[in-house]
């Protein structure tokens, strides 16, 4: 088998993010290595890597979920760095720790730091200790006694909402509103957690009702430095399913922003953290309330690139390779506004997935407009995975500029062959609600039962 | 008497089995028919059989190690004839390693991979003349 090369870089995923690694990769001068699945055997971004390894067949369990495999590519090519991107193992610990073991360097953080993450109470324990706003609530799992629970949610104030400790995505969470609901919620979300998180602990929460999704970006270093990269707001979503965001967060007190985002920084130093990584918050009437923290990069990585001029791939594999931050906290700085628009083939009415094979594509352009995308004519989208063909990302000088340009690049935007949500794009970026700024995570949802109730 | 239709279907089977010239007598009747020279015509069992291909492929990742390296077999060349399921090499992965077997009789068509050649799961390895 080949020597271990530290030069060399096995990408663990598919699809635009795949391609967006190939492409740091390039910039960092690294050997770039794609593993990929025979649904994805013609692929297009496979040319464009220096080698490419069938790691199994279509179905992810079998191929990008399927650690030995994954493992053999990189022992098969030399690969010494393996990136996960986002979605498949980018925030399993097994694997990291698999990646070790094998000799070889997960980009990401440590397994112990993923773990910590991944438990919803433990990553919120951990981050009052640091300091960082959470939502009222205990910072550990419900107890079984009803009488303490009832104890427990009166002291919070309904309504309430009981969450899968290991849940994440917006799986096993369940609203309570009144005490009377509350024992037959804790059991059923109690289940649902045993069944599909292996974990049946829950803990409680103060449910907001009108929050925004707000996120701060952070990269950090082996050797103990940390940044934050400024704010995103992700509130636009349908399902919990992120389909516009922005950066910055729009309306909100820059120095609030710094604030929190001085914490996450430090709260990262505090658990060594390397890596990027994303700290999710619920943001209502002023305040922050800490959510989650994704131990990876996001999707949405492309408008904090787009406002700060920074790779945060390129940095985010750096720092995996040992080198300290280029960049101190002081050096980063935000331009403009910057939109993303997450092109997926599906039917923009339904939502229903739409496989197939592009016949015709006409991948928009011009001044501030950035497209990350792995499909072309004659691509074909298959069953098997994600519908995201695509991001298409605006930058303007102000947020009303990145709205325009994002307009245009959705009208000039063609797709053939596969249906597309560039349509409902094209709409919410015209609802007067949307482009105020500072919608709640509920617009959307309401914005399409209202499209429902026009179109009945 | 032969009408027009007799005789193209006289024709056809000259061209079929390669007959030049035909002279038929009967009675009054003398008819002779002769093809122009060229290229005899294949007949039906000179007719090359029609062929397919099949891939061998590889089961696993890793590198090629072809037969008769170090097993004791007979090693292979392209030209051979081989049949369903006969082992044709293995694509290792340090010790282990895994079987290619040829998916169908046939002919080895394709070079055979030099040892150590990097192959993924479902990779082609070698190809295969079949006769369907």
């Amino acid at each position: 088998m080949a020597a271990i090369d530290m030069d060399c870089l096995l990408v663990a995923n598919r699809g635009e993010i795949a391609l967006r690694i190939i492409r740091a990769c390039r910039r960092l001068g690294l050997r770039v290595v794609c593993a990929h699945s025979e649904a994805d055997r013609d692929a297009a971004w496979l040319p464009l890597a220096d080698q490419a390894i069938c790691i199994g067949p279509a179905p992810a369990a079998k191929s990008y979920l399927n650690i030995p495999a994954l493992l053999a590519a990189a022992e098969a090519s030399g690969a010494g760095l393996i990136h996960p991107g986002y979605g498949f193992l980018s925030e399993r610990p097994e694997f990291a720790e698999a990646v070790e073991a094998a000799g070889r360097r997960l980009v990401g953080p440590s397994a112990s730091v993923m773990r910590m993450m991944g438990d919803k109470v433990e990553a919120k324990r951990a981050m009052i200790a640091a300091g960082v706003p959470c939502v009222p609530g205990p910072d550990s799992v419900l107890p079984d006694d009803p009488e303490e629970i009832r104890r427990i949610a009166a002291g919070i104030g309904y309504p309430v909402i009981l969450k899968a400790a290991g849940g994440g995505g917006g799986r096993g969470m369940r609203v309570v509103r009144a005490e009377a609901e509350l024992a037959s919620a804790f059991m059923v979300t109690r289940q649902e957690a045993g069944r599909f998180f292996g974990n049946a602990d829950i803990y409680i929460e103060k449910f907001l009702e009108k929050p925004r999704h707000v996120e701060i970006q952070v990269l950090a270093d082996g050797h103990g430095h940390a940044l934050w990269l400024g704010d995103r707001d992700c509130s636009m979503q349908r399902r919990h399913q992120k389909l516009i965001e922005e950066a910055p967060a729009p309306g909100i007190d820059r120095a609030l922003i710094a604030e929190i985002g001085e914490r996450c920084a430090a709260s990262c130093r505090r658990i060594g953290y390397v890596g990027a990584g994303t700290f999710e918050f619920l943001f209502e009437d002023g305040q922050f309330y800490f959510i989650e923290m994704n131990t990876r990069i996001q999707v949405e990585h492309p408008v904090t690139e787009m406002v700060t001029g920074l790779d945060i791939l390129a940095m985010q594999i750096d720092v995996a390779r040992g080198n300290p931050l280029p960049i101190t906290q002081e050096q980063v700085r935000t331009l403009g506004h910057a939109v993303e628009c997450r092109i997926n083939a599906e039917d923009p009415d339904s939502f229903a997935p739409s496989p197939g094979r592009i016949t015709a594509m006409h991948v928009p352009g011009g001044p501030g407009i950035r497209v990350d995308t792995h499909v072309g004519a004659g691509s074909v989208i298959p069953a098997s995975y994600d519908s995201m063909i695509g991001k298409i990302i605006a930058h303007g000088a102000d947020r009303d500029e990145a709205l325009a340009r994002a307009r245009t690049a959705l009208d000039e935007a063609r797709v053939e062959g596969v249906s597309t949500n560039i349509p409902l794009h094209r709409q919410m970026l015209a609802d007067p609600g949307f482009s105020a700024g500072g919608v709640s995570i509920h617009h959307l949802e309401h914005w399409l039962e209202a499209r429902k109730s026009r179109h009945a | 008497m032969f009408d027009k239709q007799d005789l193209a279907r006289l024709l056809d089977a000259m061209r079929a089995h390669g007959v030049g010239t035909l002279e038929i007598e009967g009675g009054d009747m003398f008819l002779r028919l002769a093809l122009p020279a060229g290229p005899a015509p294949a007949t039906a069992a000179e007719a090359k059989p029609a062929t397919a291909t099949a891939a061998a492929c590889s089961p696993d990742i890793g590198t090629f190690l072809p037969r008769g390296s170090d097993d004791g077999l007979p090693a292979i060349a392209p030209g051979d004839a081989v049949r369903a399921a006969e082992l044709l090499g293995y694509v290792a992965q340090g010790a282990v390693r895994a079987a290619v077997t040829a998916p169908a009789d046939g002919i080895i068509a394709s070079g055979i991979p030099a040892p150590g050649t990097l192959f993924g799961h479902g990779d082609p390895v070698l190809t295969l003349e079949t006769r369907p």
